[in-house]
């Protein structure tokens, strides 16, 4: 296996490159797995730099289970960086996975996460690198399986043509069952006879096994799969317990300073609020708590193998979790010996989040973060974030007095039926908080309030009641930005932030796109596009070049209202709710009606629990901290 | 409190470490160890480590030092039993001494840095210099640069250093038509010093391709002998 290893040509070109560490591998409890006869060998590929990639829960877990196996390998890729790239390009030097340095065009499977939409361009870049066959069509026996998962994949159809298959939903088990195949059609399979296997596992869809088509207008008329064991519609799978996939014990620690430097344990997966223009609350439904119990031992299992001196709970909405409080409790008995910290991310702005984060932080220096979304009630009522004006004050009344001075809220432009009065609202609502600020403030504590407004463009996205909506123009987007950046530039405690709205396009663009849009997608990569997401190397003009020369038109896919007839191009992927219930989702929004949350009220019928049979599972609140005996740990 | 310094190395490929991700690196492996650190810093607490002279991206050293501090007396080789399941060979501990908890800092008292420089040929091809032709003119180039001022432009800002002070002492071990290599023994600290990138960069023009540069050694000086941090801890005068 010497012939593979591209160590020695690697390492020439490290000193030439900024922040060579992240490409050296070798961290801490790395597997560095020697691939032997008959292992399949998978390549788990993030399509962003090392920083943010490292990190990511979801190929941490997959890394484990993979490398648990006897017969099959798990290694890891990143998107070099472009100073890399230039380096690998100029001395021909194929990308390679981290720890074999062995080239990905090598492995048995490549398989990328699908997290933002501004990462595609990565992809193919990727692949090119890598010297893989960009087109799935063209690719030759012996070269990788190109997979995709994670919560893009519930629309994977700009990238249909370069992806070999999909997989939808939770992951750790079907990664399995695509393992045993590979096994089992070891020798003698042709490409396509693995395509067509790969077809008839619940969960996977092979885009090459349909044909789209389409009415003159641009809309699909049909998605119609091409054999047999095609399914008409692919099915996500959820996992019922989350107590039976492993928490992963020995986290990848890198060398370099990544996004999140501290020890993850996933509490919960699903989230039953059912804020309507959020895509994971929909398609990681049922909420399903991990056992306190098990929790509390994986976080000191995880602390011993890493040496973090912070830890984090992570879920869609973490102050929903049922055992929170005793947890937090138990934690913080336990770190407080040890000088460990504890971060909470995404609480709900209310009060009982706020007494937890005074709980849990000693310092408030770092300022709490509020998810408001929307200026106005009734705005706030079209999205199903029911937050009173009054809970929100009184929330912010509640952290002043414990001491927080600083705090950013979250805000969105371009929702659906907005307003100038909505708008209005936001200023207002941002002006009573720096009321409040300026009447409450403890005696020895006179610093005034510094608060950051965040402010994103709204992208509608699929599988969500907003998937029929059309998003506000570029022009009309840029307006509202302004007109609120006006509105509050003349307070010194505010600091306005905003995405920048051409990104929020590309965005909206690629998350409601169909498959017409790969060739969109080749063209503008072909023009220099790569991580889209900086705006060093963003350039909306590639976009839009692209777009012409392939004949399509933005606003078809933005701005274009869909009827409710309409078939969308993802409708052949299903995440198991029924589109009934989206759509009256989307008439009570318009009407400013209120859905309750599942876990605590009657249900709303979405139709994903009988379908799939599965429910909610709720930790127990008066839960023991001991570990269960039995359950995986 | 009980302050235990240790020696490590920093080799292969984590060569390519910065000083902070190195120190992070550290940091943790102490962590996992479960060695009874003392906490510094009221309100985020963090473990007591000092480290030494930092080293740069792309250079590996034999010997490197970081000051533990301990709240419990526990044998030198305990430490470093634990520690060292918990490290990359790359990093390895190779020793450890006790050390008094008033002598001065590691920064303070390392006063010299021995290096190991290596430039091949293959550096200049798209370079504006070349190698040197012969290993005598070599030689005169350096003799002549080190007994005189340069001046060295650092954050924007120039300033004249005399290398007669910087320059400790210079051997040229190694000069073929494919390779040079130097030993160095460059100051620390004080007002002249030069780093060895530095030194490369005056005396072969700039080479295109960074020339491989190992640290043997750090030393405190005291008059003509080199003394091993470990050993020598600098603390002047104890008063009982």
């Amino acid at each position: 296996m010497a012939d593979n290893n591209l160590w020695n040509r690697i390492e020439p070109i490290l000193p030439l490159v900024s922040r060579p560490s992240r490409y050296v591998d070798h961290e801490v409890n790395a597997r560095g797995k020697k691939p032997e006869k008959d292992m399949v060998k998978v390549a788990l590929a993030y399509p962003d730099l090392y920083e943010v990639g490292l990190p990511n829960l979801g190929l941490q877990i997959l890394y484990e289970i993979i490398n648990d196996r006897a017969d099959a390998l798990c290694d890891r890729a990143y998107a070099p960086a472009p100073d890399f790239e230039t380096q690998l390009r100029e001395h021909n030097i194929p990308l390679f996975s981290w720890e074999l340095t062995e080239p990905l065009a090598r492995f048995d499977i490549v398989g990328f996460t699908l997290q933002s939409e501004l990462d595609y361009t990565n992809i193919l870049n990727m692949l090119d690198l890598a010297g893989i066959t960009m087109r799935s069509e063209a690719r030759r026996e012996g070269e990788p399986l190109v997979l995709a998962g994670g919560p893009l994949a519930f629309n994977p159809e700009p990238l249909a043509s370069f992806l070999d298959a999909v997989v939808l939903g939770d992951a750790e088990e079907v990664i399995c069952e695509i393992i045993d195949l590979l096994q089992q059609l070891r020798s003698g399979a042709s490409r396509s006879d693995v395509l067509k296997a790969l077809a008839g596992i619940p969960g996977v869809y092979v885009p090459a096994l349909y044909k789209v088509e389409y009415r003159d207008t641009g809309c699909v008329t049909a998605v119609v799969p091409l054999i047999p064991e095609a399914p008409a519609v692919i099915e996500a799978r959820v996992i019922p317990d989350l107590d039976s996939v492993p928490v992963p014990k020995r986290p990848l620690l890198p060398y370099n300073r990544v996004v999140h430097d501290r020890a993850v344990v996933e509490i919960m997966r699903g989230c039953t609020r059912g804020c309507r223009f959020c895509l994971a609350g929909y398609i990681y439904r049922p909420v399903r708590e991990r056992d306190p119990g098990t929790v509390l031992e994986a976080l000191k299992v995880l602390l011993r193998n890493s040496g973090f001196s912070e830890v984090s709970l992570l879920s869609l909405s973490t102050a929903d979790y049922t055992a929170l409080l005793p947890l937090v409790g138990a934690i913080m008995e336990d770190a407080s010996k040890t000088g460990v910290s504890l971060s909470l991310p995404s609480l709900r702005p209310d009060s009982f989040s706020v007494d937890l984060a005074t709980q849990i932080s000693r310092v408030k220096r770092t300022g709490l973060t509020f998810a408001v979304e929307a200026g106005s009630q009734r705005l706030r009522n079209v999205i199903n974030k029911g937050l009173t004006e009054t809970d929100f004050l009184d929330t912010v009344q509640t952290a002043l007095e414990a001491g927080w001075r600083r705090f950013k809220v979250y805000f969105m432009v371009g929702l659906p039926t907005e307003s100038r009065d909505d708008l209005e609202a936001l200023v207002e609502l941002v002006k009573a908080v720096l009321d409040l600020g300026g009447r409450t403030s403890p005696s020895e504590q006179r610093r005034t309030l510094r608060m950051v407004i965040n402010v994103a463009s709204f992208v509608p996205k699929p599988h969500t009641p907003f998937q029929w909506v059309a998003q506000d123009s570029k022009e009309v987007l840029i307006g509202k930005i302004a007109y609120l950046k006006k509105a509050l530039k003349g307070r010194r405690e505010v600091e306005f932030r905003w995405h920048e709205v051409e990104m929020s396009l590309l965005e909206s663009l690629l998350s409601r796109g169909d498959r017409r849009m790969g060739a969109v997608l080749e063209k503008a990569w072909r023009q220099g596009a790569r991580f889209d997401q900086w705006s060093e190397h963003f350039d909306f003009s590639r976009w839009k070049q692209a777009f012409a020369d392939e004949g399509l038109e933005m606003a078809f896919y933005t701005s274009r209202p869909r009827e409710k007839e309409e078939i969308l191009p993802w409708e052949h992927l299903s995440s198991g709710i029924d589109r009934e219930f989206l759509w009256r989702e989307y008439q009570a929004a318009l009407s400013g009606e209120l859905t309750a949350d599942c876990r605590s009220s009657s249900c709303p019928k979405c139709g994903l629990c009988p379908a799939y049979k599965v429910g909610n599972r709720l930790a127990d609140k008066g839960a023991s901290l001991a570990p269960t005996p039995g359950k995986a740990t | 409190m009980f302050r235990l310094r240790i020696c490590h190395q920093k080799q292969g490929r984590l060569r390519f470490l910065s000083h902070l991700e190195m120190a992070g690196a550290l940091e943790r492996a102490v962590r996992r160890a479960g060695l009874p650190v003392a906490l510094r810093g009221k309100y985020s607490p963090h473990l007591r480590l000092s480290f030494g002279p930092s080293l740069p991206v792309g250079v590996s050293s034999a010997h490197e030092y970081f000051d533990l501090f301990l709240t419990e007396n526990l044998m030198e080789a305990e430490v470093l039993g634990r520690l060292q399941p918990e490290l990359p060979t790359e990093l390895a501990v190779l020793g450890a001494a006790y050390v008094p908890n008033r002598a001065p800092s590691l920064t303070e008292l390392i006063d010299l840095a021995v290096y190991e420089v290596t430039v091949l040929s293959t550096a200049f091809i798209s370079s504006s210099s070349a190698m040197p032709a012969k290993r005598e003119s070599l030689r005169r180039k350096i003799e002549s640069l080190v007994s005189g001022e340069v001046e060295l432009a650092r954050k924007g800002k120039k300033r004249q250093v005399s290398l007669a002070k910087a320059v400790d002492y210079w051997k040229l071990t190694k000069s073929t038509t494919s390779a040079v290599e130097l030993e160095l023994g460059l100051v620390l600290g004080g007002t002249d010093n030069i780093r060895p990138q530095e030194f490369v960069d005056l005396t072969f023009g700039h080479p295109s391709h960074p020339p491989r540069i190992h640290r043997k050694a750090l030393y405190a000086k005291l008059e003509e002998d080199f003394l091993n941090p470990l050993f020598y801890v600098g603390v002047q005068g104890l008063r009982g």
